[in-house]
């Protein structure tokens, strides 16, 4: 079907394992895995229950699982790097636009419409819920610290150095951004509509 | 006799010589005798004369029949006529006009509060009053008014749910705090930051779109009551901390209209000054009085008989009056000074008049001939108020014609002129050591003469150095037909400053039938012009209906930013452009309209534009698919630009080329041609050359500068040329007495002329509109500088040229001085 279709779909995250493994997710449930560094790539639509075809709007992985979070809060969670998915429920039922966790795999924060998140410091078996501003959140990352950093589409940048208790605003917006990644020690580099910006930080 | 060696400090000079200039070179008129002088006069002075009482009243019967037509003209300021209509351009522009609603004709009122910001029970309340008021002013076209209070104003926000929106104003407002911190809120949800509210929060702009046909009157919308009723809103509303800016072009118009009305004081300061030079030349009342009555009867003429043919006053034909009257009173200063001098040999008042007709009629048709073919040349540009001024000039010069060398000469006949004042002329005229005169006869000897020729190629190579730098069109900020500090730039300033928008847009119109609007390859092409344009110095944004179908695609799928991107599907293509609001792109209508806003209009940020849009145009337009040029004030601009260039090319070689031809025709000789034609051209480039020291741009408003200057300015030439050859050749004095002789008589008129014009037009330099006053400064510059051309330069070119006396030939009837 993906195939017969042609470029129509558009991919929204990628994830790799190492150089060679990788997958992609995109809309209307779409996903697709490559082995061989990225030329060739399979779907795999079949290993994962998404009988709405409801969009996959990210892909990261916390520790040692993969989370895929997207349209209407769907969320799933795989401990094979992505052989086999499990679909977690979770309490927010809106829109989440990206996941992200940290390294170690103590928590894994969703985030979506309307400033909603949810995190779990359990590998994903207990979730809490929380609103944070009122704008959508576009994009996150996990700094160097052990710190969390999200933005959101009206340019908020927030940092959050308490895994998910405390959100703290940073002075300078970047509207419309989309990603963001951390640069140097104190500076963060955000991308989006308006282009590239560089920011520096406290935490 | 004269002295004809070959330097003199003293000219001597017998007064007796004085009395020969009236004599043409076939016929001897002897005075003192007391009908001699009836024979061999020409039949026009014959009939004009012996009927004198009968043209009087004939004269007196057109003048108040004239005059009541020109108190009908209104005061008119079509858009339409101060563009190039037939450039390809805005042809395209006219023929779309219809489709292209995001342009509209609006009017932008912003409301500014000095205190704080617009979230205030106060400000909101004066707000909806002002609103109100706008309204109800006829023109506005009511359903499409918006300002915060309009309930097509809304906020929309994406939710769990879908979508969820209201008014910005919510229909329970009752004035509370909790009221005006909801719509705060909801400004700040709507996205009218930087649209209608400024990104400073202290101001907001009610936007009121027109009617181009009063829907009341059925006529079209009358723009100068539109501009008095909105101007009234403005004085009714402001006050401590209130502050109101308007911006649009109706009101663009209404100040114009307003502007022009002011031109009527500045006629009469221009006409109260030249009085008193008449008089304070002549001192003689009653001979003033005739002249100013012939001259002001060439202005009413002129207004009457353009009113007949159908024409308004438009803020560049109302131009041509002043240079009537001007043109009137210095022609009508050679009719004086003839009259004076048969006076003085013994005339009576009807012989002189008689005669001084008899000695000028010829000459003054041939000079206002040369007039008029520099205003007739403007016909060549196809742009309507050029062609106004060229209709108007050249009826007036007829009109000149027939008051100054008919109706004057029957006044002056009646009138006579003191006694006194022949006095005074007899001894102005005997003396032969006026120290200007003296200082000026210098230059037709050889060492001051190679001084002024040097000069003079100084000039002209600075010129040319100088003038490389001239710019086309308008380089200030703003409506280039008002000045920086008007009040209208103030506001646009302001406003541009304020909120995120500019007032220089450039439209593109992308040519497509409608079922090919959503194709990819459109879509896709007019993304990729948009990424060109915005590459380029001096584009600020762009919008086209390829942003709608993204941000509309992101909306679907919840404001998600990853989704603000060109979907490949067509049925998402097709459903998305049906969403696509219907006053920005109607979806019937097969142009689509690609708005770009610029930083400025400069001539360099336009031809920017323009030859991306065309490089673009030839590589991807296709027969479904052609991106036009243009539309929006900008994109109007570059197409006036463009041929207001061409133009001022053909018309400088068309001018110059008809003056030359004229004067090689009146004189058979291609050295005398030049003589009187170079002082011109050196005036034109030092005009071009000031007008980039300035910051005076070529556009339509100087456009005519060149052809009414040098067509005005070959008078002087003429005039002191063939008073010069007559004096050295006929009367065989050497060079330097000939000129001496030829300022004493001629010199002291055409200095007259040169002052007298340059006062027509230089009260046009205080005019609130900047194209009148532009004009103003550049012919004041160049009426004077020909004046000083022709009495410096021209002697100078006759010492190294026309050495040789006998080989110079003259059209004889046109020498009878």
């Amino acid at each position: 079907m993906a195939l017969r279709e042609g470029p129509t779909r558009p991919l929204m995250d990628v994830w790799f394992k190492n150089d060679q493994q990788g997958i992609i997710v995109g809309v209307f449930g779409m996903i697709l895995k490559t082995s061989d560094g990225g030329k060739s790539w399979v779907p795999i639509l079949d290993r994962i229950e998404n009988p709405n075809g409801y969009h996959y709007y990210g892909i990261s992985r916390s520790g040692e699982n993969l989370f895929i979070a997207g349209e209407m809060g769907i969320l799933f969670r795989s401990t094979d790097f992505g052989e086999t998915w499990e679909q977690l429920i979770l309490p927010y039922e809106g829109s989440f636009f990206g996941v992200v966790g940290n390294p170690q795999g103590t928590f894994v924060i969703t985030f979506g419409l309307r400033g909603n998140v949810c995190y779990s410091m359990d590998g994903g078996e207990v979730w809490q819920h929380k609103s944070v501003g009122r704008s959508s959140f576009s994009g996150g990352t996990w700094l160097f610290d052990d710190t969390l950093c999200l933005v959101a589409v009206d340019g908020a940048i927030y940092i959050s150095p308490d895994k998910g208790e405390t959100f703290k605003l940073l002075s300078e917006k970047f509207p419309s951004v989309i990603a963001v990644a951390q640069s140097d020690n104190d500076e963060l580099t955000v991308v989006g509509l308006n282009g590239v910006k560089k920011i520096n930080f406290e935490k | 006799m004269a002295e004809s060696g070959s330097s003199s400090e003293n000219l001597q000079v017998q007064p007796d010589d004085e009395n020969k200039h009236s004599i043409s070179v076939d016929q001897d008129i002897s005075l003192g005798n007391d009908q001699n002088y009836l024979n061999g006069a020409p039949f026009m002075e014959r009939l004009l004369f012996s009927r004198r009482a009968v043209f009087l009243t004939i004269f007196i019967i057109v003048t108040l029949f004239l005059g009541y037509q020109m108190f009908q003209m209104k005061p008119e300021a079509s858009y339409l006529r101060m563009i190039p209509t037939y450039h390809p351009y805005i042809k395209n522009f006219l023929a779309n006009r219809v489709n292209l609603k995001a342009l509209g004709n609006s009017v932008r009122i912003c409301v500014e509060t000095t205190e704080g910001n617009i979230f205030t029970k106060e400000y909101l309340d004066t707000l909806k009053k002002i609103t109100d008021e706008v309204f109800y002013v006829p023109g506005v076209n009511r359903g499409s008014l918006k300002s915060l209070w309009t309930p097509q104003t809304r906020y929309t926000e994406v939710t769990v749910d879908g979508f969820e929106g209201g008014q910005v104003v919510p229909r329970d407002y009752d004035g509370s705090q909790e009221s005006v911190d909801q719509v705060r809120l909801n400004v700040l949800r709507s996205g009218e930051i930087g649209a209608i509210v400024a990104n400073d929060l202290k101001s907001s702009i009610i936007i009121a779109p027109l009617e181009d046909i009063d829907p009341t009157t059925r006529k079209p919308l009358d723009y100068l009551e539109f501009s008095k009723k909105i101007e009234a809103i403005r004085t009714q509303f402001q006050n401590d901390t209130i502050k109101i800016h308007i911006t649009g072009f109706a009101k663009i118009v209404g100040d114009l209209i307003d502007g022009s009305t002011r031109v009527g004081l500045f006629f009469l300061i221009a006409f109260f000054i030249l009085l008193f030079l008449l008089w304070f030349n002549s001192r003689c009342i009653k001979s003033t009085a005739m002249r100013a009555i012939s001259s002001i009867a060439a202005v009413i003429w002129q207004l009457g008989i353009m009113r007949l043919f159908g024409y308004g006053l438009n803020p560049y034909s109302m131009l041509v009056p002043f240079l009537m009257f001007a043109l009137g009173v210095s022609h009508g200063i050679q009719m004086f000074n003839a009259q004076a001098r048969e006076m003085l040999d013994g005339a009576d008042k009807l012989q002189a008049a008689r005669l001084a007709y008899r000695q000028n009629y010829i000459p003054g048709l041939a000079a206002l001939f040369t007039d008029c073919i520099g205003f007739a040349l403007l016909m060549t540009i196809r742009i309507g108020v050029i062609q106004d001024i060229a209709v108007g000039a050249t009826i007036g010069v007829v009109v000149v014609a027939v008051t100054d060398l008919m109706f004057l000469p029957i006044l002056m006949s009646y009138s006579g002129i003191s006694d006194k004042t022949i006095e005074l002329i007899g001894k102005r005229s005997a003396g032969t050591n006026h120290p200007v005169w003296v200082f000026l006869s210098k230059f037709a000897e050889r060492k001051y003469a190679t001084l002024a020729v040097v000069l003079a190629v100084i000039g002209l190579l600075g010129g040319t150095y100088l003038r490389k730098d001239l710019k086309i069109g308008d380089m200030d900020p703003g409506a280039p037909e008002l000045r920086a500090n008007s009040r209208y730039n103030l506001d646009n300033a302001y406003m541009n400053s304020t909120y995120s928008s500019s007032s220089d847009v450039f439209v593109v119109m992308l040519d497509t039938p409608p079922i090919h609007k959503s194709d990819y390859t459109v879509v896709v092409a007019t993304q990729l012009l948009k990424n060109k344009l915005l590459t380029l110095k001096g584009v600020e944004d762009v919008v086209t209906h390829v942003d709608f179908i993204q941000q509309l695609n992101s909306a679907l799928a919840e404001g998600n930013l990853k989704w603000v991107a060109l979907p490949r599907s067509k049925v998402t293509l097709e459903n998305l452009t049906t969403k696509i609001p219907e006053n920005f792109m109607p979806l019937d209508s097969k142009i689509t309209p690609i708005m770009i806003f610029l930083d400025d209009h400069k001539a360099e940020t336009l031809e920017r534009v323009v030859s991306t849009v065309e490089e673009f145009g030839s590589k991807y337009d296709t027969k479904d698919m052609k991106f036009l040029l243009a539309a929006g004030n900008a994109g109007i601009e570059a197409a006036t630009n463009i041929e207001v260039e061409k133009s001022l090319m053909l018309l400088t070689i068309l001018v110059y080329a008809a003056v030359f031809l004229t004067c090689l025709i009146t004189y058979r000789n291609f050295k005398s041609a030049l003589c009187v034609v170079a002082p011109l051209t050196i005036t034109s480039v030092l005009c071009e050359a000031i007008m980039t020291k300035v910051g005076i741009g070529i556009k339509v408003a100087t456009l005519p500068v060149i052809a009414v200057g040098v067509g005005i300015g070959v008078d002087y030439g003429i005039y002191i040329y063939n008073k010069l050859i007559h004096y050295r050749n006929e009367q065989g004095h050497n060079l330097k007495t000939a000129y001496y002789l030829t300022l004493n008589t001629t010199g002291r008129a055409v200095a007259f002329t040169g002052i007298t014009l340059s006062i027509g037009v230089a009260t046009w330099a205080f005019s609130p509109i900047k194209f009148q006053a532009d004009m103003g400064l550049l012919l004041t510059f160049m009426f004077l500088w020909n004046m000083v051309g022709a009495l410096v330069l021209l002697p100078a070119l006759v010492h190294f040229l026309i050495k040789d006396k006998k080989g110079v030939k003259e059209l004889k009837s046109l020498i009878k001085e």
